[in-house]
């Protein structure tokens, strides 16, 4: 994929189907949620325009069959049940293989596009009467229909008075006569009414490039009632007049039930630096007349045209003393104007009213009342809530931030490198070398913060993907019958994007063990005096440095004999053997332990642990599962915060410098001879305090001719991986500290017994120890 | 019929990377190719100059990677980037020894992956016209002939072009790890 642009749509498509398909599970929990129909129909559209844009023709029609659903939806004509929920998921699985079509080139599946579109049509067909639908009766019985419409006078031809939305219309006119056809939508009467005042300015230009003020407008006004002032200051004379240019600005009172981010949404399509678009809320009571007594507006009107001419000299005057007094640069002569309009305006005895009304409360003064210039806009304030937030992130390719980080990392060393050189010219120039070693300490300090704010950017919250899971649960409990709940914990935590997007697989994996082998069906719950629905957990936490992710069920556990016996069966151990309880779910990890269905009959649990364990030792990470039988199972994942640095301790193996993560390192001695126990066939032993370690000699295993041949004259560093303990015989320690890791794989192939690759201080490359393949 | 329309067209548009790279070596060979040459031993080889990314001296630090066949000599830092280094002599089993402290390394890329190549020397760069480029099938070369793709013939002597591709290859580096267990 070659195209730029077909690229970049793929990237905003994909981030697009997140919030859809997070929307549309929502939307099966509360069908009736009017904003989560809009946003879902504002995905539908923005796929459809882009895939236009890119000519992805089929994926365009695709979309505009759903969307066109969804405004059925909206406009009352098709009530929404979950079964229009499922649908709209698999029309999700639909456009992910368009998405993968685009991507890897090849055919989009077919079969299930058309499956999609078949299920389509059907329920738009059974769907047209939204009484066949029993969860829409339910619904109303509960809630008797309230009429939302308000009846606005519309009394003066000079003000734009925008009607209410069309299905609140109808409504209104069918009133008690066709009850079945009225939709009343959750949350239309969910929570207060707000008023927010909308300052709408747009780039002259705008009609050439094809996009419309209208069309905000009229999205707009679907969010509630909507009264605008339509700002003629600008209007050149008729014979100057260019129809294209848009000449006029508005100013809009919306009063709303809908939360200030639906605003933001259907204005953030208008945001851009040539357009000024914002709104900021306007805390006058909602039935207050407001900007919506109509006499004043003409009046306004009227004025505000004259004044604006007589007044720019003094607007300028004005525009100089507020530079001076607010330093912040967002003061643009626009915003004078509007205040220096509605400045005006209060001179006028019937305004009087209106400034009182809107002025009772402190925040909103700025667009409307005047505005003492000597004090900063209090519109600021209003701002850091409502805000706009378009142009405050930009997207980067990983690629580029991984060459960012790799920079730093240079620098990190040359700083290593700088130190030294200025110790030995200490030695040579005591005054010189003060002075620089003083700067070079100065710079150590930029140096790192900056390598800190590099990592900073890489992390993303892993919430996104523990919401993935949502689907996955949702998708099994419809097939498998089984009642499952999902809860969702720390979604805000963050980790490294490269470990954030590898976690997926290890999650699904633990999170349909639970499903399957943990959770039981409801009568069997039941009759062990549980609640019917089974509840998994996804809990993210951060701890010490490291991101800790839980997976909890409640469901029946693993019986820790079941494991054994089975384990013994299998030859992996003796029955003599005497393993606690930690060590007995370990057990679990082996390959080829779980595949057997006997196995997963006894246990209750999954295939494939030790691929998931791969995965999150792959990540630096461990993994530890507990469970108790008939409350259920955790396991909790311990994940590196990033994967590009660790703390290490380096150890010399004959003038060789390896790295050895200091996660897996417990301690480090020199034994006494009396300590070390050789066992026929099991090698070497330890004993520390008591526990006998077995110990292995690094540089036989490296193949390196070491500086000590015993360890009573080296040391052993205990390191430990999951439950096992393992000494290693090195020469000698040489230093502890964070370490960027390499891969091995970016410029070569991954070396077993080596997990990553490291530069030291002396520009020299070290090898991470791989502890997990070391220690079994 | 018209989806089937616009899936050839977008078939043909996808056409995968490789498939573009094959053909764009196909035209350059076909009219010549700018070539690298180095000495090694006692011949003179060439590899596609397009695939060097820098010369370097011999660097300071290289370490050893264990577990790796001798030829694998080790890896270095190369401003941030940890690169492993392959002996050619060691790898081709050429005698004669004399090197490392005169001896240059060619960065190559191969798949993404950076490499560098230990030579004797590195001479200059040639361009060869494609009816100047013979197959090899008899050649009475040192090297293993499946790290060679022909043989050059200017003027006044004779370039054996080496197979860097297949010589860096995934398949070729998984042998590595097949020869570790062997020993």
């Amino acid at each position: 994929m070659d195209n730029p642009a077909l690229e970049e749509f793929v990237e905003e498509v994909e981030e697009i189907i997140e919030d859809l398909e997070e929307g549309v599970l929502e939307l099966e929990v509360q069908p009736k949620k009017r904003s989560l129909i809009d946003r879902i129909f504002r995905d539908m559209h923005t796929i459809k325009g882009g895939a236009g844009m890119v000519m992805e023709t089929e994926l365009a029609e695709y979309a505009h069959h759903f969307e066109n659903l969804l405004d059925k939806a909206r406009n009352g004509e098709i009530v929404c049940s979950p079964e229009m929920a499922s649908l709209l998921l698999s029309s999700i699985d639909g456009f992910r293989s368009f998405l993968d079509k685009i991507r890897e080139g090849g055919e989009v599946n077919q079969e299930l596009i058309d499956q999609t579109l078949v299920q389509l049509k059907e329920f738009e067909s059974n769907a047209g009467k939204p009484s066949a639908t029993p969860t829409a009766e339910k619904t109303e019985e509960k809630k008797p229909v309230a009429v939302v419409a308000k009846a606005e006078p519309t009394p003066d031809k000079k003000i734009v008075e925008e009607k209410s939305p069309p299905q609140e219309e109808k409504t209104a006119e069918s009133e008690k006569t066709e009850e079945q056809v009225e939709v009343q939508w959750d949350d239309e009467d969910e929570g207060e009414e707000t008023a927010y005042l909308l300052h709408l300015k747009f780039d002259t230009e705008m009609l050439r490039k094809g996009s419309d003020p209208i069309l905000l407008l009229k999205d707009l006004k679907e969010l509630g009632d909507l009264d605008i002032i339509a700002h003629l200051g600008k209007l050149p004379e008729l014979k100057n007049l260019d129809p294209e240019d848009i000449h006029l600005w508005w100013s809009a009172k919306l009063v709303t039930t809908r939360p200030a981010e639906e605003i933001e949404n259907i204005m953030i399509f208008f945001q851009d630096e040539k357009n000024e678009v914002k709104f900021e809320l306007a805390e006058t009571p909602p039935d207050d007349p407001g900007l919506a007594s109509f006499g004043i507006y003409e009046d306004q009107e009227n004025k505000g045209h004259d004044n604006i001419q007589v007044d720019q000299e003094e607007v300028a005057e004005k525009l100089a003393e507020k530079q001076a007094t607010v330093p912040d640069a967002e003061v643009k002569p626009e915003q004078i104007v509007a205040e220096k309009v509605v400045e005006k305006i209060t001179e006028d005895p019937a305004i009087e009213i209106a400034e009182e009304a809107v002025s009772t409360e402190e925040e909103p003064k700025a667009a409307v009342t005047p505005a003492p210039p000597k004090k900063p806009p209090p519109k600021d304030e209003a701002k850091k809530d409502t805000g706009i937030k378009a142009t405050q992130s930009i997207r980067v390719t990983i690629d580029k931030l991984d060459k960012l980080q790799n920079l730093v990392g240079e620098t990190v060393i040359n700083q290593a490198r700088l130190h030294r050189l200025s110790d030995r010219i200490m030695e040579m120039d005591a005054n010189l070398g003060e002075m620089l070693l003083q700067f070079v300490e100065d710079n150590e300090k930029s140096v790192y913060e900056l390598q800190d704010q590099i990592l900073q950017v890489r992390m993303i919250p892993v919430g996104s993907i523990l919401n993935n899971m949502k689907r996955t649960v949702r998708d099994y409990a419809t097939r498998s019958k089984k009642k499952i709940k999902l809860e969702i914990e720390g979604g805000d935590t963050e980790l490294d994007k490269t470990v954030t997007e590898q976690l997926q697989g290890p999650l699904v994996h633990l999170v349909r063990n639970s499903m399957d082998h943990g959770i039981e069906d409801s009568e069997t719950r039941v009759k062990n005096g549980k609640d019917p629905t089974g509840t998994i957990s996804l809990k993210a936490s951060q701890q010490e440095g490291y991101v800790i992710v839980e997976i909890e069920d409640d469901g029946k556990g693993i019986d820790p004999k079941a494991i054994f016996d089975s384990a013994v069966s299998k030859g992996f151990i003796n029955d003599t053997d005497e393993l606690t309880e930690d060590e007995i779910y370990k057990l679990l990890f082996l390959p080829g332990f779980t595949t057997t269905s006997e196995v997963t009959d006894v246990s209750g649990r999954g295939v494939g642990m030790d691929t998931v364990k791969r995965d999150i030792e792959a990540l630096l990470g461990t993994i530890e599962i507990k469970s108790e039988l008939n409350k259920g199972t955790s396991t909790k994942l311990k994940l590196p915060l990033t994967l590009a640095i660790i703390e290490g301790m380096m150890i010399d193996v004959g003038n060789q410098v390896f790295t050895i993560p200091l996660l897996s390192v417990n301690e480090s001695l020199r034994p006494v001879p009396t300590q070390i126990k050789k066992i026929k066939n099991k090698g070497e032993l330890v004993e520390i305090r008591g526990e006998y370690i077995p110990m292995l000699r690094l540089h036989e295993r490296l193949n390196i001719k070491p500086k000590y041949k015993e360890p009573t004259e080296g040391l052993v560093v205990v390191v430990q991986h999951a439950n096992h303990k393992q000494c290693l015989f090195v020469d000698e320690i040489v230093d502890q500290g964070p370490v960027v890791i390499k891969s091995m794989e970016d410029n070569f192939i991954q070396v077993p017994g080596i997990a990553g690759a490291t530069i030291l201080g002396d520009g020299k490359v070290s090898f991470i120890l791989d502890i997990a393949s070391l220690v079994n | 019929m018209e989806n089937n329309q616009s899936k050839n067209y977008l078939g043909s548009v996808n056409l995968s990377d490789e498939d573009m790279e094959d053909m764009s070596l196909e035209v350059s060979y076909s009219e010549g190719t700018r070539l690298i040459t180095f000495i090694l031993g006692e011949e003179k080889y060439g590899l596609n100059i397009l695939k060097v990314r820098e010369l370097i001296s011999f660097p300071e630090g290289l370490t050893r990677i264990p577990g790796m066949p001798d030829y694998i000599i080790g890896m270095f830092n190369l401003r941030g980037l940890v690169i492993p280094v392959m002996d050619l002599r060691e790898k081709f089993k050429m005698s004669g020894e004399e090197r490392h402290e005169f001896s240059v390394i060619i960065i190559v890329e191969v798949e993404n992956k950076n490499i560098g190549l230990t030579v004797d020397s590195v001479s200059d760069v040639i361009f060869v016209k494609e009816e100047d480029i013979q197959e090899t099938t008899e050649l009475a070369v040192n090297v293993d002939t499946k790290f060679i793709k022909g043989v050059a013939k200017t003027k006044d002597e004779m370039v054996i072009l080496l197979d860097i591709d297949y010589l860096l290859s995934k398949a070729e580096f998984d042998t590595l790890l097949e020869e570790d267990i062997e020993e």
